[in-house]
């Protein structure tokens, strides 16, 4: 090997070193959720495949949160940003929420005010069928919330991105388990 | 009468568009009269202007007591569980004191990182709530109880708050109890069959109105009479106000978009008048806490503004509509307060964040706002962190005003 093609493997080796310095550490992917409107926001999963530093993307999915754009407002604003843990994850989640939920962890909005028991999540049943009107997505509406991230689900027209959210997450650098389970920095919410 | 098919395309074309002037005009009218059949709804974009000296009613913030009293509290009034979902501060019926929620961090907690990326652990303890009571005359400030929060007080004195099971605690819901005392030398009776995310809101006569707060931060009001005496006033609701007499709550539903708003018998739960919120065709799609109740008319926080509601037996009607300017308070115009008569309110506005900023910590402004000119006098703003807030009492019956 001469100067010249050494000299180019180490720079090669620092540009690697340097880029995967900046992807996270876990080496699992994580949702990005961009807050432009309450109706109209976009969430997609972001993963590094193997020793590849360079971020892949899923498609990007419409998605909505809270009806109103104040952060603090207690059931009614958007999440706030930053950085988040997951509590857990689950496919048949059967509660107030039901079907695929993740549950995010609580964050506080600017003036600390506290955002709680937020999900990721559809309006669907816990068998991922519907029940009109308060578990199926029928009209634009139904992406407001009162903070949560909501993607849409199938029967009336609407894309299955619960469903296609749900498979990039176990299948791209993702999470296998179900059930209550800490996650670290499975999403980034920016504003 | 010359038949429309002899017209030339050019008078086809006038007589059409003045056809539909005709018609919209008629649809505006038929709109704007939603409001009452006798008074026609009037409906304005909101001016604020700056301007200087102390706000009417009462307002806290970093710590001082602003408005109709000036003084110095001994901590910072602030509740990050119930954020105005109930006032941080309730003043007493004879106003000679102020019940107001604390906060005390027990370890940093960046919102900008996971926990995780701070080495914050399940169960890791993060903060407690404290509520302390001011005395105005005397400037003594103490604590009504240890790990507690968001205070209703009745006219005569009695005392409900939520005092928690635990401190706050990473990947740990904050429960707590419902408890009344009727007065600070009396131990706490809990009157809640569980510990749950309760958020006390007002008294309605003797009933203990709350809020417990569920999955997907959905609000269910609940109602409580007694010890023991729980029951659920109206699910996936906020609490707008309670009437004069405190017989009567108006609960603004959300289980739909566009929602809809109730006048809700306390006693029995049934259901008075509804008014829904989507065929008033003014944008208005939810109403929330915070709002205000004299006389016949509420003033209610809405996403487009401050909607005045007439409520009259068996019916509810849009009265007026403060639209919010977005260029000044994009945020909304949050917790309107009648002040001294029905036509002048306080309130909070708050900007948006700078977006370049990268934090979610807007402005917030106090006003003083005047229903007939739709002017609010915006007399002091803060940061978001500094918890400007009105102070005010909304259990009913009221001895003396309404903030």
């Amino acid at each position: 090997m001469n100067v010249r093609t050494r000299l180019s493997v180490l720079v090669g080796a620092a540009i690697g070193a340097i880029a995967i310095a900046v992807a996270p550490a876990s080496a699992h992917g994580h949702f990005e959720f961009h807050r432009t409107s309450n109706l109209n926001s976009s969430l997609v999963w972001v993963y590094y495949p193997g020793p590849n530093p360079t971020a892949q993307y899923s498609p990007t999915w419409r998605a909505g949160s809270g009806d109103s754009t104040n952060c603090s407002y207690v059931g009614h604003g958007w999440l706030p940003t930053g950085w988040y843990d997951v509590w857990g994850h689950w496919d048949h989640y059967d509660s107030i929420i039901k079907g695929i939920a993740t549950w995010l962890q609580n964050k506080a909005c600017g003036d600390g005010t506290l955002r709680t028991q937020l999900f990721i999540h559809s309006k669907e049943l816990a068998n991922w069928g519907n029940s009109c009107p308060d578990y199926c997505f029928r009209y634009v509406s139904d992406y407001y919330s009162n903070g949560c991230i909501k993607l849409s689900h199938s029967g009336y027209g609407f894309p299955d991105n619960i469903q296609d959210a749900h498979w990039w997450w176990h299948n791209r650098d993702g999470f296998s388990f179900h059930g209550s389970n800490t996650v670290n920095n499975a999403l980034y919410v920016y504003s | 009468m010359i038949p429309i098919r002899r017209l030339s395309r050019r008078r086809k074309t006038t007589v059409l568009v003045a056809i539909m002037s005709f018609v919209a005009l008629v649809a505006v009218g038929v709109a704007q009269a939603i409001g009452s059949a006798s008074t026609p709804l009037a409906v304005r974009t909101v001016t604020v202007q700056r301007a200087v000296g102390r706000p009417p009613g009462l307002f806290v913030a970093s710590g001082r007591v602003e408005g109709a009293r000036n003084s110095t509290l001994a901590a910072k009034a602030s509740s990050p569980l119930s954020g105005w979902i109930a006032p941080v501060a309730v003043p007493t019926a004879d106003g000679g004191q102020l019940v107001y929620s604390t906060w005390r961090e027990l370890r940093h907690d960046d919102p900008k990182l996971s926990w995780s990326k701070q080495g914050i652990k399940p169960g890791d303890a993060l903060a407690t709530p404290m509520l302390r009571i001011h005395d105005f005359r005397s400037g003594r400030d103490k604590v009504v109880d240890k790990n507690s929060f968001s205070a209703a007080v009745r006219s005569d004195g009695t005392l409900a708050y939520v005092r928690g099971t635990d401190v706050y605690r990473a990947f740990t819901n904050y429960t707590g109890d419902v408890v009344v005392r009727s007065s600070l030398s009396t131990r706490p009776v809990v009157w809640s069959t569980e510990p749950a995310e309760y958020v006390v809101a007002a008294w309605a006569g003797s009933t203990l109105l709350a809020y417990r707060i569920a999955e997907g931060e959905k609000l269910d009001v609940l109602a409580f009479d007694g010890p023991g005496r729980q029951r659920l006033l109206m699910a996936d609701s906020n609490l707008v106000a309670v009437s004069p007499d405190g017989t009567q709550a108006l609960l603004a539903n959300e289980a739909g978009m566009p929602g809809s708003i109730s006048v809700v018998n306390v006693a029995d739960g049934t259901i008075a008048a509804t008014l829904d919120l989507g065929p008033l065709n003014q944008g208005i799609l939810w109403a929330a806490y915070g709002g205000s109740w004299s006389d016949d008319l509420v003033a209610a926080p809405t996403n487009v503004g401050i909607a005045v509601f007439g409520i009259s037996a068996g019916s509810i009607s849009l009265e007026e509509l403060l639209k919010n300017d977005p260029g000044t308070f994009a945020n909304g115009l949050i917790e309107p307060q009648f002040s001294g008569d029905t036509k002048h309110i306080v309130a909070r506005g708050d900007a948006a964040p700078d977006p370049n900023a990268g934090s979610d910590e807007g402005s917030t402004a106090a006003l003083e706002c005047d229903l007939t000119s739709a002017t609010c006098l915006a007399r002091t703003t803060e940061p978001g962190s500094a918890w400007l807030h009105p102070a005010y009492n909304p259990s009913r019956p009221s001895r003396g005003g309404s903030s």
